[in-house]
């Protein structure tokens, strides 16, 4: 009886390490509104990374509508997404394939 | 318009007529949503697709994380409203100007201050005129023709400061000026040419008219002034 009931949790307690640890992507959004400049200056602040990568990943929003900007922990991920949203991009986080 | 580094700390805007004044003035005002809908959504839009919704998160997003925003949106237009009462005309030389000509300071420091409330403006504008791609890729139309015309001019406008202070900003950090030609002092971005046609032949014809109302279907007085 103890390891029947004990069974559940422990499988409860699996998925949601898993889904802690699973990597989660950033993804930002192309808007007819933000100026590809200021874009680039965002992906340099919240990336730090350097003005051809950033440009690289504006260009991609740019022209393929959403770019994945970053893929980690979910924790962090949450965490850029508030910073991207902090600079009036369209930015959301999802699971990383 | 002129736009330079007046010094190591500030930047100056000049010669805006009173037009552009005006804009300038409205943006803090702009940037707020007020009640639109699609204006709110958009400045507070979703972390998460509808594919991957995750309701919990959601949830705590709009407890925690937007009010968080709004105060960072609020601050960044205050700064902007304290820095327009420095928006002054300025005493040109006889002969120089016919019309009122209105100049302004601003620090270097609340440049990103600026970038976010004349971001935020253009959003907000864009949202509640319907404003598409092509509006904004799209030449500005020699004549004008009603609020939406109006309000497509001033987010345009919005877009060339945002331009000049991301320049300055990216001198500042060691980077080029896309405007700066190269003989020229970094000192002195001066960027007379903001259209491909005279701006001030432009406006003559079309602020006269916007201001004193004549058009029929659209008329209207130019944003009233909320408060912060």
């Amino acid at each position: 009886m103890r390891m029947a009931t004990e069974a559940p949790l422990v499988e409860e307690q699996l998925q949601e390490e898993t889904a802690i640890s699973r990597p989660w992507s950033v993804v930002v959004h192309n808007d007819p509104v933000n100026l590809m400049n200021y874009v680039t200056m965002v992906f340099k602040r919240v990336f730090g990374y350097s003005e051809e990568r950033s440009r690289q990943h504006m260009m991609e929003v740019h022209f393929k509508g959403r770019s994945i900007v970053w893929t980690g922990s979910r924790e962090k991920a949450e965490l850029y997404v508030q910073q991207l949203h902090g600079y009036q991009l369209l930015a959301t986080l999802e699971p990383s394939d | 318009m002129r736009f330079y580094l007046a010094d190591s700390d500030h930047i100056e805007i000049s010669r805006l007529n009173l037009l552009l004044a005006e804009f300038l003035r409205q943006a803090p005002f702009e940037a707020d949503p007020g009640k639109s809908e699609a204006a709110r959504d958009r400045l507070y839009s979703s972390p998460m697709q509808p594919q991957h919704m995750d309701p919990e998160f959601i949830e705590d997003w709009h407890e925690l994380i937007r009010p968080d925003l709004e105060v960072l949106f609020r601050g960044a237009s205050e700064i902007v409203a304290r820095d327009l009462v420095g928006l002054r005309e300025e005493q040109l030389e006889t002969g120089e100007a016919e019309q009122p000509s209105f100049h302004v300071q601003i620090p270097t420091k609340h440049l990103d201050s600026w970038l976010s409330c004349l971001n935020q403006a253009r959003l907000v504008i864009s949202e509640k005129f319907g404003f598409t791609e092509e509006d904004m890729d799209g030449r500005i139309e020699r004549t004008m023709s009603g609020k939406r015309d109006m309000a497509l001019y001033q987010v345009h406008f919005y877009a060339i400061i945002q331009e000049l202070m991301l320049d300055v900003m990216r001198v500042q950090e060691g980077g080029s000026s896309n405007f700066l030609e190269e003989e020229e002092s970094e000192d002195d971005l001066d960027f007379e040419d903001i259209a491909e046609e005279d701006e001030d032949d432009l406006l003559e014809e079309d602020e006269e008219d916007f201001l004193t109302d004549t058009d029929e279907e659209d008329s209207g007085p130019l944003p009233e002034e909320k408060g912060p």
